[in-house]
C-alpha cells in the first residue's frame, strides 16, 4: 500500500499542543480530552479573502515594535479608525502609520521621532488600503 | 422583415421564474497589476498586459484604452510609443491573476446561494429569492472592492444570457453605477433594443454578420424571431439563446465543470530553437503538464498528438509550417512516463535537424473516466498508474516539479520570454509588497 502523503500549506502546519506517548496495552486516559491542534492561523486569522501579507521596509514605526523585515498582516475588512495602524499611499508609495486625531483633525503618526506627523493637504482625501492586524518576526 | 414585435407571452414578466447574476471584474489583468497594495502609483495610469512571450497586448487599463491602444496589437510595433507615452507594460503574471481571481470567488461564494466560476474574471450566481436586488448588487460590488481591491460590475436578470447582457449595460451605459438589474418589461425592452446582436452571449462575430445581413441587428430583433424556425435554420443553441432573451432559463449554473475531452499544452518558445535537445525537453515538459491536468480530473487518455511549428516571419506578417504526428496507445493511461515516451518518439519522427522551431505542442485526447472503459482482449483492469499517483503526491508536498523525468531537466532556453513580469506579490514570501 502507498502511504498517503498529506498536503501541507504554510498556514496549516499543526503545532502539537500536548505530547502523548502511545502505550501498548491500555488506551491513553487522555484520549477523551484531546482537542484540535493549534496552528499559527488561530493567532493571526489570515483570512484568504481580505488579508494580504506585506514586508516592512524602513524604520518609521520602530517605536511600535514594527521592524524592517517584519511580515505585516494587512486586513481590508477592518475600518480605518483613530488608534489603528493603517496603510495609506503617499506620493505613490505605500506607508504604514498610526492614524490619530487631535483638535486640528486627522493626523498620521510615525513611531520614530525622526519622522514628522502628516496631515491631509487642502481638499485632500485620504484613502486607506488596509489596517495592520498583526506583525510577525522570526527570531 | 416586419417590424419586430415581442408577443405578450415573450415578455419578461410572463416568463421570469429565476434570477441570475453575472459578476465580472473590470479590466481584470490590469487591475491586478495596479492593485492599491503593491502599485498605488499606477492607480489611474495607463497599463497594458502582454500575452505569453510578450507577443501582443491582451489586456489594458481604461486609461490605456482611452489612449487608443487595441487588444491584439503586437508589442514590437508599440514599444517606442508605449515608452514615449509613459505606459507601464507587464508580461502576463497568471500566478498573480489566479490568486486574486480566487479571492474574488471566495468572497462571492459566501454571499450568494450558488456560484458558477465561468472564467478567470467572470462568475454566474443564482440570486433567486433575494430581495432588493439593486442594493444587493451594490453590496456585492462594494464588498469585493473593499476586501480584495478589485472592481466588479454586476448584471442581474431572469436568465444567464440576459444577466450577461445586463452586465454589458452596467459596464457601458452611463449612470448605472456598474450594477444593472433587468427584471421588469420596460427595462427588458430597453436593454434588448439598445444591445447590438454581437453583444449577446454565444453570438460570435461570424454569426452576428449572418444575422445582421438579414436585418437582425439588435438583441430585440433576435428575441422577436420565431425560435423554432431559427433553430432549424441555424442551431439549437441559437434557439435556446432566443428563449433566454425572452426570460426563459435554458441553462442552469454549472457547478462542477465537466471533464475536458481534450487537453492541449503548447506554447511559443522564448527564442527560436534548433536541434533535438530543446525540442525533446519542451515536448516532455508539456506532456508532464497535460498529464497532471488529466489526473486532476481523474481521467485517462489514449490518443496523443504532437506538433512542431516552424515560423517564417517578415516585418509585418508571419507564416507557420506545421508538422504533426499522432499515436493511439495500446491502452488508456494517465502515466506521465508512458505518455512522455510515446510523445518523444513521435516528435523524433517529424523532427528535422535543419529546421528552426518556434513552437511545439502536445494534445491528449480520447479522454474518459476509467469506469467508462469496456475491456477487450488487452484490457488491463487498473489503467490509473500508481506511479503517477506517487509523483503527484510528492509534488504536492515538495512543490511543483520537485520530482520529474530527467528529460525535462536542464537549461530551459526555450522557456517563455517574460521581460516585464511583476513579482508574485501574493504567493511568494520573497515577493511580498513593501511597506515603508
Amino acid at each position: 500500500m502507498l502511504t498517503q502523503l498529506p498536503h501541507l500549506s504554510l498556514s496549516q502546519i499543526p503545532l502539537p499542543l500536548q505530547l502523548c506517548k502511545l502505550k501498548a496495552g491500555f488506551p491513553s486516559p487522555a484520549l477523551d480530552y484531546v482537542e484540535d491542534r493549534l496552528t499559527l492561523n488561530d493567532v493571526v486569522k489570515l483570512d484568504p479573502r481580505y488579508c494580504y501579507l506585506c514586508q516592512i521596509d524602513g524604520d518609521s514605526m520602530v517605536d511600535y515594535g514594527i521592524q524592517p523585515g517584519d511580515v505585516a498582516v494587512i486586513s481590508r475588512n477592518e475600518p480605518a479608525r483613530p488608534g489603528k495602524i493603517v496603510v495609506i499611499s503617499i506620493d505613490g508609495q505605500n506607508t504604514l502609520k498610526l492614524l490619530s486625531e487631535d483638535d486640528q483633525g486627522p493626523v498620521l503618526l510615525a513611531g520614530n521621532s525622526a519622522y514628522k506627523p502628516i496631515r491631509p493637504g487642502d481638499g485632500e482625501e485620504w484613502v486607506f488600503h488596509g489596517v495592520l492586524i498583526a506583525c510577525t518576526r522570526l527570531f | 422583415m416586419h417590424p419586430p414585435v415581442l408577443k405578450p407571452e415573450w415578455r419578461l414578466s410572463a416568463n421570469a421564474s429565476r434570477v441570475f447574476g453575472l459578476v465580472d471584474c473590470n479590466k481584470f489583468y490590469a487591475s491586478c497589476e495596479s492593485h492599491p497594495l503593491w502599485r498605488p502609483d499606477l492607480i489611474g495610469k495607463p497599463v497594458v498586459v502582454l500575452s505569453n512571450n510578450d507577443g501582443c497586448v491582451i489586456a489594458m487599463s481604461m486609461e490605456a484604452k482611452r489612449m487608443g491602444y487595441k487588444m491584439g496589437d503586437p508589442h514590437f510595433k508599440l514599444r517606442d510609443r508605449l515608452r514615449d507615452e509613459g505606459v507601464t507594460v507587464f508580461s502576463s503574471n497568471y500566478t498573480l491573476y489566479d490568486d486574486l481571481s480566487n479571492r474574488v470567488m471566495m468572497t462571492l461564494a459566501d454571499m450568494v446561494p450558488e456560484l458558477e466560476v465561468y472564467s478567470i474574471d467572470e462568475m454566474f450566481a443564482d440570486l433567486t429569492g433575494i430581495p432588493e436586488l439593486q442594493g444587493f448588487g451594490e453590496h456585492l460590488r462594494n464588498r469585493v472592492w473593499g476586501w480584495v481591491g478589485i472592481r466588479v460590475g454586476v448584471g442581474i436578470s431572469a436568465t444567464k444570457t440576459l444577466a450577461k447582457l445586463a452586465n454589458w449595460a452596467a459596464k457601458n451605459w452611463k449612470g448605472l453605477g456598474s450594477v444593472a438589474v433587468v427584471l421588469d418589461d420596460q427595462r427588458h425592452e430597453l436593454l434588448l433594443k439598445r444591445a447590438p446582436v454581437d453583444e449577446v452571449w454565444g453570438i460570435g462575430r461570424r454569426y452576428a454578420e449572418k444575422l445582421k445581413a438579414r436585418g437582425i441587428e439588435t438583441a430585440w430583433h433576435l428575441a422577436c424571431c420565431d425560435e423554432q424556425a431559427m433553430g432549424r435554420e441555424y442551431s439549437v443553441v441559437l434557439q435556446r439563446t432566443i428563449l433566454e432573451l425572452r426570460g426563459i432559463p435554458c441553462s442552469d449554473l454549472e457547478l462542477k465543470a465537466p471533464p475536458k475531452k481534450q487537453i492541449i499544452s503548447s506554447r511559443a518558445f522564448g527564442t527560436r530553437q534548433q536541434g533535438w535537445k530543446p525540442i525533446e525537453q519542451s515536448i516532455a515538459s508539456y506532456v508532464a503538464r497535460a498529464a497532471e491536468k488529466l489526473r486532476a480530473q481523474g481521467s485517462v487518455c489514449r490518443r496523443l498528438d504532437v506538433g512542431l511549428i516552424v515560423r517564417k516571419a517578415t516585418v509585418d506578417s508571419f507564416q507557420d509550417a506545421h508538422s504533426t504526428a499522432s499515436a493511439k496507445l495500446v491502452t488508456h493511461t494517465d502515466d506521465t512516463l508512458v505518455l512522455q515516451g510515446a510523445a518523444v518518439s513521435l516528435a523524433k519522427r517529424i523532427f528535422d535537424d535543419s529546421a528552426v522551431y518556434a513552437k511545439s505542442s502536445v494534445a491528449l485526447s480520447d479522454i474518459c473516466q476509467p469506469e467508462e472503459l469496456t475491456g477487450d482482449m488487452f484490457y488491463i483492469p487498473n489503467v490509473q498508474s500508481s506511479r503517477a499517483k506517487v509523483l503527484d503526491q510528492i509534488n504536492a508536498k515538495f512543490g511543483k516539479g520537485a520530482l520529474r523525468s530527467a528529460t525535462t531537466i536542464g537549461d530551459m532556453q526555450w522557456s517563455m520570454q517574460r521581460g516585464h513580469l511583476s513579482p508574485y506579490y501574493t504567493t511568494r514570501l520573497a515577493d511580498l509588497p513593501k511597506l515603508r
